[in-house]
Formats: structure tokens, C-alpha cells, sequence
């Protein structure tokens, strides 16, 4: 071989070849600098000479092809490959070099076809053939131009870029992978795509994981190997081989307060088979759409397909989704609220590779460029139809994701209309159902009509069964026992009425110096028990000395009335219905560690045998005192935290001593005992006074809405209804505050108008969803 | 017993355990602290393959495995053996039939063989069981083994239904130093079993590339609609030059985004990994063979695996392919594939 020599190339001409500019490259084969040519111009004749002194040989003929194609000599490097062709064995890179030629000569097609047709193992090949003449990035170079050429002006056959390597080829046997932009033209009338027209191959890389031969100390002790060890590892591994998506791998491995059933395990293996993780989980409400996508990101982990994940909620849910993955299911995630707790305070929580982000939160700059920043490997995205509108901020981030598997969770995914359902699905499959246009008109969708008229229904149906799964309660059969609701209204004793209406009007008084999640706090207090408002408006007062407001001695005042009423009329009341059937296990719902306390005392005065659950317990406690409320004790008392990750189904009596002003709560305080597996009926005692506020929101909740009737899940699509609205207990706070002038009645009036609406948009919503899917898109 | 209690039980014992078993069905164990802790059992436990009061159930869909993994450490991931006995076929093939094997296995494109002597001997093995994984958006996996020769590097293919049995008759035996065991091995795992990976599972390569063909046309169809309907909109004055401009352009980006996250998140991964080696003395018999070419030759030899029942399948000097068709170099005779020997000319 001759002397090498060290050839730089421009690349930039390469890329204005790959961006279509072709011409460019072929009128100014800049491919060498001029020195460079002119060494290869005296490389070539002194191969010219060499041929006629020496005879002619393969050698030669090689060099002085890959030479003329260095120097952008297409016609004479097809001339010396014919020559060589007459006499030698054909090896990968003349392939190559008379590709180049022929893209040199204004033959791009028939370039194209040779580099086509070059598998992957001869392009390995040629990738490391060494040439004295041309370096590697010439190589590269002239590899991209070839292997992304398109033509111009060419609608028909080649509006797309085409692509090198096919996947039937045999397997190249190194590491390299050759996935690679495929770049378009924009021709300004495009044809859609003819299905025959070849598109870009799917990108398929080879990884060889390093051998580490054992340690020599080994090698020479093989006694430590016995083939019997060799042979109960080798059965081991045959074994692990056995198991596939026909079996779940993570059932076994949920707790044991997991209840999971055959329509959600069917569900899990069609969205790892059928789907390949892409999917909308539409459950009827109550079917469990959350254990299902939990189930599937504990499928993907333990098959170690999955190694990031972000759940992006509705802001009330993350905590909610946070607690529950790590009861159910074992998995620490970070939330915007709370990093977990292995990240160390190093790293920020949103570049950890589990997180929660709530929608609002994650749609603001910069969390959004950092989330579509980077990699995941599965996004979920709970109560989906916020991403009904694809103008939207919440539909633009997801969109911009980068992720493999991506779940979509929403019971009522068809609000208005079957955009809202489009855009939704979009992001699955991108182009599934077109573009909007031909949507509208296949579908027949009136811009104009708030409903639109479906047709071609059963096609539609055909193309959500791609991307969509629909359980509903007719298909699940899920019968569970009757559920009996009953409101104590308790009239409260006088001293109860005084001291609350004065903290009503203390609360509207100093309201300007009061934050309004302490005044919602007091009144829910209040509304709870007397020592628990003492306890909050003592800790108050010892604040505002050092604070100067809000007025001290208003409060002090204020706590000398509610000192006088530390008898609760409602603490009486429940203790009359606890003795009522003592033998009997009740579950009591309190908000506050203080009412605890007071009813614990009152009653352990009784000699009831009580044990608690509040948040302040250790996990020892928390089990050792639940398995006394199995066991022994007959009444639990419990904060908003306890049935996490417990079967409390052997109780069927529910006592919510206070009620929370976010009904979904009590919506979670009802499915600890009436779900699956309960047996008995179920009885709920609400726990009001009279003239509170958690009356009259009982009230609505109660006789207006029905709420006790509903199903488990319901009243929160309800209230995601009055997402934008924010949190209901909020809304209940500011809107008494702004009314608080003209008494209880106009809050309350405005609370219904509002949890009326959401009940009939969501009822709406029901109609529309079942008329459009019907069952055709349930797991069998 | 089903296979996973059977294998369940040898793991213990080679851990040390004291295993009992009740019947079919049912194990009961006596565990050193440190299974203990491995297994998260307590030292005397029950296992079975079915639900049972106080009886732990060992199944391939729980983590079961893992945990047995874990008790079995590095126990068993390579190991120097030999296998002892002399299968009395060995004599039977001698001469002719050595001959005749050997023409069958070998097909040579420019040049001759010459069958010279046929003796029983032992040979060294090279034995890889390799982990090969296609992962994409699903995942297939699956063991291969894979045995070479270590004289002449060739592969004899008879190993994956004959291991069990081979290591059955095995006994330790300390195999003769090989400086570049690692090498040896990541070269068999680059050549030989990431092929075998993509031939196994080509149908689903090919399912897999069909999906994404699919998913890609749609998308390219969606964009190329898209701009479609700008044109139509600019041509009839809906839309204004420069509005239509842009909007072209975000819809390309756009398009560009779902090509590239598209072709990300559908691209598959070959991946090999060595889960066992071993390194077997077999007893073969060894085929003397004279390679010739022009007025050049040289020996070669070949040998029949007498466990096996095959002739090692003889494998390109340059690139390691198996072939059975080769040519010679003029310079050493190497046996060659098509594509390597024009490289070497």
C-alpha cells in the first residue's frame, strides 16, 4: 500500500447534501482541500504509470478508484471499477466507492440502491476499512449523504427520505447503532404517503455486555464450581426464561391490601401486549384505573423495562398518588411537595427518576423545558381529559414529552365532543385519526353544536380499540353490599352557639390579618369539636403576642367563650350512638389529633374498649393498634390516614364524627369499608351541628346531590368537574368570606349552584361517554 | 416434582440447607441464618407449589427466583469440567465415515482436502451460556448456548439439547491456562450469539419493524395532510403568505419531534450477556485433514464431538461466521467466508 496521508474533508458540503442541496456538492467537490487534491492528482498518474510498468492488479485499480472518488472524479472511479471488477474478488467497499461514484456522475437513485442493499455486517466493514488515502469522517460523511439522500421536486415515489439497512438483515456483529435522522423535503404541494413507499427502518442497536473472566485464584480452585452448581444455575436461568407477559409478574409482589381482580389483570397484559404502553385507561368510574396503571408501572419495573416514570395529577391528587404507591405498591416516588427521602437534598426533585408533578405545576416555566428535557421511559397522566384541549398548556406538555410508554387515565375522556377525544388520543398515536379536519368530516363532527353528531361510530370504536380500554360496571359485575346513610343533626347547648357565632364574626373581623387557611382551619375546628378549637385558638393567641395581630384581646376573649363549652353537645350525641349497639366495631373518622383525644377520654370513661390512628403514630403503632381494633377494642379512631394499606372490611359501621368540606374526603373515608370484600352492609353515621357550616355542606351533599348514593369515585369526577374553580374547600372559605355580610345562606346557595352544575355537566358527560363507547372497548 | 421445586430444592442444598421433601408438591427446609435473611424466611419453613397454612408458595410469576439467585451468588457462573467417559461410538467413526461426515460439513470453493489420519482424543471446550435479549416496547429474551472449540475456535452447534446431560456426566477438572478467556468470550457473544439473538427472533423484529413502519406512515401522512391543508387555506386567502409560512414550519417541526421520538422510543436493542461459562474436556475424535491449494497445503483439523454427535462447524478465519462453504487465502490457507477473502486479497 502507499504512503498514507492524512485527508480532512469538509463537511459542511456533506450537510448541505443531506439537507437536499445536492448540486452544491457535485458543481464544488470541495471534498479536499487543494493540497490534498494535488498530492492524490500525483498519487493517480504515479498509478497510471505503475499499471503500465508493473501490470495491472487489484491493488492498483483499488487505489486509483477510491482516489478519482476523493477527488470527485465520478466517471474515471467507475472506470477503474470496472477494471477491477474484471479481476478481482468484489469486497463491501468497492460497493461503497461505486456508490460515491455514482452519486459523483448524477446517478443519486442508483447510488442509493448499491447502499441500500449493503448489510449491516458489510457496512461494519466498511466502516473500519482502512484507506491510506481518505479518513474516516470522508467515510461517514459520504455515508450520511448516501444514506439520506432525497431527491428533489420527486413527489410520488421519493417524498421521503429513504433508508439504509433492513431489519431482515443478518445482524451486524458489533455495537454500533445506525439510527439516523430521516430528513424530508418540503415540496410545496406534498402527495400523503402511498403505503408501498419505503420509510425509514426501525433503528436497531447491538450491546455486548463486557465478560469479566473470574479471578485467577478461581480459575485454578474449579473445585468450588461443582457441575452440579453449574447445572442448578444453568436450570435457574432456563426457568427464568419461562416467564413472559402471560403471567404478571407483579401480583405477587403488590400488598396484600391490593385487591385486584381478573377485568384489571386482563387490562395490565393487553396494555403490555396490544398496546405496547401506549394507552387510555377510560374505567368507569370506581373500576379502579389507578391500581390498573400502578399494576403496569410495577409490570414494566420488575421486567427492568421501565427505569423513569413521571405522574403528572391533578394538584389535590399527589399526595394521594404518592401515598398510595408506596402502601400498594412499595415505590418511592418525589412529589413538587416532597422529595423522597433517598434523593439526599442533592438533587432536585424534578430530575429524579420517580416523580409527581401536579398539572399546574408542571406546565410552568422552566419545570416544563426541564421535564421535556429529559428522558422517561413511562408517563402517566391521571384525570386525562385536562388535556381535552390541544391549544392548551397541559396538552402542549404532554405533547412534548419525551417518553416510551405513556398511560392516560380518565373516566369521562369524552367531555363535549369527539375532539376533546381526538386530542386526547393524538398524543398516543400521533396520527392515528389524521388531522382534525378529516376527523370532523369522517366523523361528522358540527363545530357549532355543543354535541356533535356521531357517525361511522363502529369505525371510530375500531380505532379506539388501538389505543383505548373501557371496563364498565357491567362487564366487572361488581355487586357490592347496600350502603345505609343517616345524618345526626345535633342542636348545640347554648354556650356551643355563642362561642361559634363569636368565632364567625371574629373570623370576618380580622380577616385582613388572618390567613385564610387559618380561618378555615378555626371554623372546621369549630365545627369538630370545642377542644380542638381551644387548643388552636390558644396556640393563636400565644402567636399574635408576638405578631401584634390579629387583635389580642378579641382572642383571648374568644377563648374565655369557648372555655365555658368544653361539653360538646355532639361528643354526648355520639357517645349516646356508640353505646347504642357497644358490641358492634365502628370506625370513627375525626380531622384533628385533638377531637381524638377529647372522644378517646370520653370514651374510655365508659369503659370502651377504643384504639387510634393518626399520623403522628410510628408503623409499629399504626399495625400493632390496628390489629387491637380487630382483635379487642371495638371503636377505632382514626385521622384521614388510616385503611391505607389496610383491609378494614370486617367493620361495617362508618362514624364521621366531623365532616370534611371537601367531599371527597369523605368519598375516601366511605371506600375504606364499602369495596370489595365487604360482606355486610354498611352503615355511615354523619356527626353534625346544627347552624355549622358542615351542616349545611351535609345538607347539600346529602339531600341535594345524593352524595351517599353515589358511587365510590363519583363525587371526585364531580368535583373534577370544579377543577378550575380550585379546591371545593377553598371555594367554600372565600365565597363565605366575600358573603359573610348577608349570613350562611348565599355561601351555601352559591356552594349548590355550583356542586349542581358539576353534577349535571358530569352527568352529561356519563351519557355521552356510553352512547360513544359502549363496551366495545372492554378488556374482552 | 415440578421442575422449580426440584430446582428450588438443589439450590438450598448447595447452599447448605437441610431440605426435606414431603411429597411432589412440598418442601420443608431447615435454613442457615444467612438463607434466612436471603430468602426472607424464618429456619424451618414449608414450600409449595400450592396455597397452605403456613407454607410459603414458590412460583415463577413471584420474585421467588430472584431470591434464589441471590442465595446461589456467584455459585456455578464458571467452572473447569471434564467429562470422563468414552462413548463406545467413538470407534465407530473412523475412516470412511469421518470422511464422509467431513464432506458434508465442508465445502470448499477453491481448493482441496485430503483425508489423512482419524484417532480418538480430547479436546477443550469453550462453553458460553449467554442471556440474548430483544428489547423494544416489549421484550423478548431466551438462553443460548454456545460451545467452541478452543484448538480451532469452531463451533460445535450439538450443545443446547445435549448440556444437561453433558454437565450430568461431568466432574471437575482443571482446564489448561487460556490467557484471553474475556476476549474469547465477548468475541463469541459479538459474533455468534447476537446473531443467533436476531435469527430467533425474527419475526418479532419484524413485527416490531411493521408497527413502527406503520406508526411512522401515519405520522408522515398526518404532517403531509397538514401542509395539505395550509396550501389550500393560503391559495383560497384564508391565510396569508407569512402566516402560512410559519404555521408550514411549526407543523415540520413539529413532525420532526414525533419522527425522532418515534424512532427512539420504537428502536430495539440486541443485547447479549454471559450468564455461565465453562470450560468441558471432551472426548472427540480428531480428524486430520491436508488443506491444498495450488501447489501450498497445510493441516487442518477437525473434531467430532463424540457427545455432541457433530463435527465442530468450522468458522471464518477473519470474521468468525459459521459457514460450511469457505475458500483458502493464497498466503496461509485460512479458510475464509466470500466477503472476508476478497478483504484478504
Amino acid at each position: 500500500m502507499r504512503k498514507a496521508s492524512v485527508i480532512t474533508t469538509t463537511i459542511d458540503a456533506f450537510r448541505s447534501a443531506i439537507n437536499g442541496d445536492v448540486l452544491s456538492l457535485r458543481q464544488h467537490p470541495p471534498i479536499l482541500p487543494q493540497k490534498d487534491k494535488d498530492f492524490l492528482r500525483k498519487e493517480l498518474s504515479q498509478i497510471e504509470n505503475d499499471l503500465v510498468t508493473e501490470g495491472v492488479n487489484g491493488e492498483l485499480l483499488l487505489n486509483g478508484m477510491l482516489i478519482c472518488a476523493g477527488l470527485g472524479d465520478g466517471a474515471q472511479a467507475l472506470r477503474y471499477l470496472h477494471r477491477y471488477r474484471k479481476r478481482c474478488f468484489e469486497i463491501p467497499p468497492v460497493k461503497f466507492f461505486e456508490a460515491v461514484a455514482l452519486f459523483l456522475n448524477g446517478k443519486e437513485c442508483l447510488a442509493q440502491n448499491i447502499i441500500r442493499k449493503i448489510s449491516t455486517r458489510e457496512r461494519n466493514i466498511i466502516s473500519t476499512y482502512k484507506v491510506p488515502y481518505l479518513t474516516e469522517a470522508w467515510f461517514e460523511a459520504w455515508m450520511n449523504v448516501l444514506d439520506n439522500w432525497a431527491p428533489q421536486g420527486v413527489k410520488q415515489q421519493s417524498t421521503f427520505a429513504k433508508r439504509q439497512k433492513s431489519i431482515t438483515d443478518e445482524p451486524a456483529s458489533t455495537k454500533n447503532s445506525h439510527s439516523s435522522p430521516v430528513i424530508k423535503d418540503s415540496p410545496s404541494s406534498p402527495q400523503p404517503v402511498s403505503p408501498d413507499t419505503k420509510l425509514a427502518s426501525l433503528p436497531i442497536s447491538i450491546a455486548v455486555k463486557t465478560y469479566s473472566c473470574p479471578a485467577p485464584a478461581l480459575q485454578t480452585t474449579p473445585s468450588t464450581f461443582s457441575p452440579r452448581a453449574v447445572q442448578a444455575r444453568y436450570s435457574l436461568q432456563q426457568l427464568k426464561m419461562q416467564r413472559n407477559f402471560e403471567e404478571l409478574l407483579c401480583l405477587d409482589t403488590l400488598s396484600s391490601d391490593v385487591q385486584h381482580f381478573w377485568y384489571q389483570v386482563e387490562s395490565v397484559k393487553r396494555v403490555l401486549k396490544h398496546f405496547q404502553g401506549r394507552v387510555l385507561f377510560a374505567d368507569e368510574v370506581g373500576l379502579g384505573k389507578t391500581i390498573e396503571s400502578c399494576m403496569a408501572l410495577k409490570e414494566y419495573i420488575l421486567r427492568g423495562m421501565v427505569k423513569s416514570c413521571c405522574i403528572l395529577t391533578p394538584a389535590t391528587l399527589v399526595n394521594q398518588w404518592q401515598s398510595e404507591l408506596k402502601s400498594k405498591f412499595g415505590l418511592s416516588f418525589a412529589t413538587n411537595y416532597r422529595a423522597s427521602p433517598s434523593a439526599g437534598g442533592n438533587i432536585n426533585w424534578w430530575d429524579e427518576p420517580w416523580i409527581i408533578a401536579s398539572l399546574p405545576t408542571a406546565r410552568k416555566s422552566p419545570l416544563t423545558e426541564h421535564l421535556q428535557g429529559r428522558n422517561f421511559d413511562l408517563v402517566i397522566v391521571d384525570e386525562a381529559h385536562h388535556l381535552k384541549n390541544s391549544s392548551s398548556k397541559n396538552w402542549h406538555l404532554v405533547n412534548g414529552l419525551k417518553t416510551r410508554y405513556l398511560f392516560l387515565l380518565s373516566a369521562t375522556p369524552l367531555q363535549n365532543n369527539l375532539i376533546e377525544l381526538y386530542n386526547l388520543l393524538s398524543l398516543l398515536k400521533p396520527g392515528l385519526f389524521k388531522t382534525e379536519l378529516e376527523f370532523r368530516q369522517r366523523y361528522s363532527i358540527d363545530r357549532n353544536k355543543k354535541t356533535s353528531t356521531q357517525q361511522n361510530i363502529s369505525e371510530l370504536q375500531a380505532l379506539m380499540r388501538e389505543v383505548m380500554i373501557r371496563n364498565t360496571r357491567a362487564l366487572v359485575d361488581v355487586k357490592l353490599p347496600l350502603r345505609h346513610a343517616r345524618t345526626i343533626r345535633v342542636q348545640p347547648n347554648l354556650d356551643e352557639s355563642t362561642a361559634y357565632t363569636a368565632l364567625n364574626s371574629w373570623i370576618v373581623a380580622q380577616q385582613k390579618h388572618l390567613p385564610s387557611m387559618t380561618g378555615r382551619m378555626l371554623l372546621q375546628q369549630a365545627g369538630s369539636a370545642p377542644k380542638t378549637v381551644l387548643a388552636a385558638l390558644k396556640r393563636l393567641a400565644a402567636k399574635t403576642l408576638s405578631d401584634a395581630a390579629p387583635d389580642v384581646d378579641s382572642t383571648a376573649e374568644l377563648i374565655k367563650l369557648w372555655e365555658k363549652s368544653e361539653v360538646s353537645a355532639k361528643q354526648q350525641a355520639f357517645l349516646a350512638l356508640i353505646l347504642k349497639n357497644p358490641a358492634e366495631k365502628k370506625l370513627v373518622f375525626v380531622q384533628f389529633r385533638e377531637t381524638i383525644d377529647s372522644l378517646a377520654t370520653l370514651l374510655q370513661k365508659e369503659n370502651i374498649q377504643i384504639a387510634t390512628f393518626h399520623g403522628s403514630l410510628s408503623a409499629d403503632e399504626k399495625a400493632t393498634n390496628i390489629a387491637a381494633f380487630k382483635n379487642d377494642a371495638t371503636v377505632l379512631l382514626c385521622t384521614e390516614s388510616a385503611g391505607e394499606g389496610h383491609n378494614l372490611q370486617f367493620c361495617n359501621t362508618l362514624i364521621n364524627f366531623d365532616i370534611p368540606w371537601n367531599p371527597q374526603i369523605i368519598e375516601q373515608r366511605i371506600g375504606r369499608l364499602h369495596r370489595i370484600g365487604q360482606e355486610r352492609e354498611v352503615f355511615i353515621f354523619n356527626l353534625a351541628l346544627e347552624n355549622t357550616i358542615e351542616a349545611r355542606i351535609l345538607h347539600i351533599l346529602d339531600e341535594k346531590l345524593n352524595m351517599f348514593e353515589l358511587v365510590v369515585g363519583e363525587m371526585q369526577a364531580i368535583l373534577g368537574e370544579i377543577e378550575d374553580e380550585g379546591d371545593l374547600s377553598t371555594l367554600i372559605y372565600d365565597t363565605w368570606c366575600e358573603e359573610s355580610t348577608q349570613g350562611l345562606q348565599p355561601t351555601l346557595d352559591k356552594i349548590e349552584a355550583v356542586l349542581r352544575s358539576a353534577q349535571e355537566r358530569y352527568a352529561d358527560v356519563k351519557e355521552l361517554s356510553d352512547k360513544t363507547f359502549g363496551r366495545e372497548l372492554e378488556v374482552v | 416434582m415440578s421442575e422449580l421445586l426440584a430446582v428450588t430444592e438443589e439450590v438450598l442444598l448447595l447452599a447448605g440447607a437441610e431440605v426435606e421433601a414431603l411429597d411432589c408438591e412440598r418442601l420443608d427446609v431447615l435454613l442457615p441464618r444467612d438463607l434466612q435473611t436471603k430468602l426472607s424466611l424464618t429456619e424451618l419453613a414449608h414450600l409449595g407449589v400450592s396455597e397452605a397454612a403456613n407454607t410459603t408458595v414458590v412460583s415463577l410469576t413471584s420474585d421467588w427466583i430472584e431470591r434464589l439467585s441471590s442465595v446461589l451468588g456467584t455459585l456455578g457462573d464458571y467452572a473447569e469440567l471434564g467429562l470422563d467417559s468414552w462413548p463406545s461410538r467413538g470407534k465407530a467413526i473412523a475412516g470412511a465415515t469421518a470422511l464422509e461426515i467431513v464432506k458434508k460439513k465442508l465445502i470448499l470453493d477453491n481448493s482441496t482436502f485430503r483425508f489423512n489420519t482419524c484417532e480418538q482424543d480430547l479436546a477443550h471446550y469453550l462453553v458460553v451460556v449467554a442471556r440474548g435479549t430483544v428489547e423494544g416496547r416489549d421484550i423478548r429474551e431466551q438462553l443460548y448456548v454456545v460451545m467452541q472449540n478452543e484448538l480451532s475456535s469452531f463451533i460445535n452447534l450439538g450443545i443446547d439439547r445435549n448440556l444437561v446431560d453433558i454437565l450430568k456426566n461431568c466432574t471437575n477438572k482443571e482446564a489448561p491456562p487460556l490467557c484471553n478467556l474475556s476476549e474469547r468470550v465477548e468475541k463469541l457473544l459479538e459474533g455468534f450469539v447476537a446473531t443467533a439473538v436476531s435469527k430467533a427472533n425474527k419475526e418479532f423484529i419484524k413485527y416490531s419493524e411493521e408497527r413502527y413502519q406503520r406508526d411512522l406512515l401515519r405520522i408522515e401522512n398526518y404532517h403531509d395532510s397538514l401542509v395539505q391543508q395550509l396550501a389550500v387555506r393560503e391559495s383560497s386567502g384564508k391565510l396569508t403568505a407569512d402566516a402560512a409560512r410559519v404555521k408550514r414550519q411549526a407543523t415540520e417541526q413539529a413532525a420532526k419531534f414525533k419522527r425522532t421520538e418515534l424512532s427512539r422510543t420504537s428502536s430495539l436493542k440486541i443485547s447479549a450477556v454471559a450468564e455461565q461459562v465453562m470450560r468441558i474436556s471432551m472426548p472427540v475424535v480428531r480428524i486430520n485433514l491436508e488443506l491444498r491449494r495450488r501447489k501450498a497445503s497445510r493441516n487442518l483439523v477437525l473434531d467430532f464431538n463424540l457427545f455432541t454427535n457433530q463435527l465442530d462447524t468450522p468458522t471464518c478465519a477473519m470474521c468468525g461466521a459459521l459457514s460450511h462453504s469457505f475458500s483458502c487465502d493464497d498466503d496461509n490457507l485460512n479458510l475464509l467466508c466470500g466477503v472476508c477473502l476478497g478483504l484478504a486479497q
